[in-house]
């Protein structure tokens, strides 16, 4: 079942995949002869009951996890065909990961958590800084930089989640139920964030939730059930996320692409900083800074296509 | 940097968890140090024993002693140097409390300090003494203990030769560095012998031991078998051997308690293994969702497992060092206590590199289970799991 049409290119490219655990001397199917493809910059939302598969189908095609059958294709490599260390250096360029729990290092303030994935690349303590500080501000947290997670709130904390997973560039953004830790208002901002991410910066997010409030903010909702595809539409803003006023960035500043240690892919990343603010957002600053990151990212495809 | 920091900071997460730990690991690090240099003290009188001094004593045992003509006869034993007799006195000062107890023996004051330059000695001091029949050397640790000085007479009491002693101190010789013992008090044995013969006449001119100076340390063997034969089939037969074999054969008699200290200090470090094996099986175990994190952004297994093992490491790192610091004036404080038993008890730099080594073998042994089992944790599993 070939779900959604999207915005671009297909960047995700599922064929009959499947995946079963073993329980005891069981085996339980749980995924059955999935097949779907994801248009690059598209924001499709994982539903379905318990157990149908929409979180395992998520850890799939985030690498984090294997399949027993199918092929697994993301920008054009399968991934069912890589080694595990290989699948590592995968994740740390491609995948930005958002958790139900958010999954901060308790230890680490919130720059520090930012900063984990980019201690992968080559990038030097300057220039990690520069991006931190800049992923920060476009979450809304510049100011809370050197706060410990139990120092924030859950919508704080889901935030700096936010951040850690986009400081790469990823190509991808899996987000595993983000919004079921926190009350109504905050699951509202990370949404309304989410939204952003991929409307201004073109970012591919695949979300599984059970929230139909946040069904809404997805561009296409997947259905699941029992390890089978049922249902693939449009979701409640069928042409995207509501269009955004976004001030596009004057005295954006360029940052040097960075390499990853462990492969030789550049992640070519460019972003920019909005300096403007625009106080009706939930986050001030934030659509200023994603429009200067959106036009980034123009800049860094034309990169990475040369 | 990024990985030490992370480590550190991980090692005080849970700080109650964290001082117990290192206080338990200091606790058993000090107690291994204070075991092994109470170990270290019992051997200190054989390690001050020199390889050119043979000692030739009563083949049956110490307590019979041999005829003092035996001196003339070794001495004109090919590549012997000096003899010196000696007898083990075994008085009592200041009544039979075993704080004022001392070793005492009557030598030869002619020969006793050539035998003997890791005793230095005032000239003076030793002129005055070789010149009074009843005059005393007294090693520094004894002076200070009990206050002697020179002039000073000391009144012992005997036991093995019964009634009351008394000495003049003429002298004290300071020990030539920390690990030679100078707690004895050396007295003529021509006085002892000539007070022998008056109160027991039967007994005297008789030797308890004979320390025989060698020119040459490599043929010991050779000369202390020569002198046993010299005296074989003979009423008192000798038993001949190096001044350090003398000294071990009086450990061997306690080895049995030398051994049971051995193996509680080892017991120590079995037990402070376990305490750390549990913190860090508790630590891993409970941060799997943590390590699963690591991995699904691109860490490998290697940096989860060093995550734990660096932490095991720094733990114990940390609390060996603590221990060790610990160690040095606890120990002076033990010597204030037990210095009478035992003159040298110092901290020994083998037994820092075997504390330094338990600490960071338990941190190693201790960490090597967890790391191993959270590198190898599934992500999926990982993130579902709740510590």
């Amino acid at each position: 079942m070939n779900a959604p049409g999207g915005p671009g290119r297909p960047l995700v490219v599922i064929e009959h995949l499947a995946k079963s655990y073993r329980r005891g001397d069981q085996v339980v199917p749980v995924l059955e002869d999935i097949s779907l493809t994801i248009p690059e910059g598209d924001f499709i939302a994982l539903m379905g009951p318990s157990g149908s598969g929409k979180s395992t189908l998520l850890n799939l095609i985030a690498g984090i996890d294997k399949p027993d059958a199918g092929t697994l294709l993301v920008d054009g490599e399968d991934i069912t065909r890589l080694g595990e260390a290989q699948l590592a250096d995968w994740r740390a360029s491609h995948v930005g990961f958002i958790f139900q729990f958010y999954n901060l290092m308790p230890v680490l303030d919130a720059f520090e958590n930012v900063e984990l994935p980019l201690l992968l690349t080559s990038l030097g303590r300057r220039e990690r800084r520069e991006r931190v500080e800049m992923a920060l501000s476009l979450v809304g947290l510049a100011d809370r930089m050197d706060h410990k997670p139990n120092e924030l709130s859950g919508g704080q904390q889901q935030r700096v989640a936010i951040a850690r997973a986009l400081i790469t560039d990823p190509t991808i953004i899996v987000a595993d139920e983000p919004t079921g830790d926190l009350d109504r208002k905050s699951a509202g901002e990370i949404l309304g964030l989410l939204q952003r991410l991929n409307a201004e910066m073109g970012k591919t997010i695949v979300m599984v939730t059970h929230d139909w409030h946040a069904v809404e903010s997805a561009r296409h909702v997947v259905h699941l059930e029992k390890g089978e595809l049922v249902d693939a539409q449009a979701a409640g803003t069928d042409a995207g996320p509501k269009a955004l006023e976004t001030p596009m960035n004057a005295d954006a500043r360029r940052l040097p692409p960075i390499e990853c240690r462990t492969r030789s892919r550049k992640i070519s990343s460019v972003l920019t900083l909005a300096r403007r603010l625009d106080q009706r957002r939930p986050f001030p600053g934030l659509s200023a800074a994603i429009g200067g990151a959106s036009a980034f990212i123009g800049v860094s495809k034309d990169f990475r296509t040369a | 940097m990024y990985y030490l920091r992370l480590v550190f900071k991980n090692i005080f997460r849970h700080p109650l968890r964290s001082l117990l730990t290192l206080t338990g690991l200091v606790v058993a690090i000090v107690a291994f140090g204070l075991l092994q240099t109470v170990v270290k003290a019992w051997y200190a009188g054989s390690e001050m024993s020199s390889a050119t001094r043979l000692v030739s004593r009563n083949a049956v045992s110490l307590v019979f002693p041999l005829p003092m003509y035996y001196r003339d006869r070794i001495r004109a034993i090919d590549g012997v140097t000096t003899v010196c007799v000696s007898n083990w006195f075994g008085g009592q000062y200041k009544g039979t409390a075993a704080s004022n107890f001392f070793p005492q023996f009557g030598v030869d004051h002619e020969t006793f300090f050539d035998l003997y330059p890791e005793f230095k000695t005032n000239p003076d001091e030793l002129l005055a003494w070789k010149r009074d029949r009843r005059g005393v050397m007294v090693g520094r640790g004894l002076a200070n203990q009990h206050g002697f000085k020179v002039g000073d007479v000391v009144p012992i009491k005997g036991t093995i030769y019964p009634g009351n002693w008394e000495f003049v101190v003429r002298g004290i010789y300071e020990p030539k560095d920390d690990t030679i013992i100078a707690r004895q008090f050396y007295f003529r044995w021509d006085y002892l012998n000539e007070e022998i013969k008056k109160r027991f006449p039967r007994r005297g001119d008789q030797a308890g031991v004979f320390i025989v100076g060698i020119a040459d340390g490599s043929r010991a063997a050779e000369i202390s078998a020569r002198m046993d034969s010299e005296f074989r089939n003979s009423l008192a037969e000798t038993l001949t051997e190096t001044e350090k074999a003398f000294q071990l054969g009086f450990i061997a008699q306690t080895e049995t308690i030398v051994m049971a200290i051995r193996l509680i200090s080892f017991v120590v470090i079995v037990i402070i293994f376990a305490v750390v094996a549990n913190t860090m099986a508790m630590t891993a175990r409970e941060r799997l969702a943590e390590y699963a994190t690591f991995k699904a952004l691109g860490f490998s297994p290697g940096f989860v497992a060093a995550l734990i093992f660096g932490e095991s490491l720094m733990l114990t790192a940390l609390g060996g060092g603590l221990g060790i610091l610990a160690t040095f004036p606890l120990a002076a404080a033990v010597k204030g206590l037990v210095g009478n038993i035992f003159p040298v008890f110092k901290v020994s730099g083998e037994t820092v590199v075997l504390q330094a080594a338990s600490a960071m073998v338990v941190g190693a042994l201790a960490g090597i289970v967890p790391a191993i089992r959270a590198a190898r944790v599934r992500i999926v599993e990982g993130l579902r799991y709740i510590g």
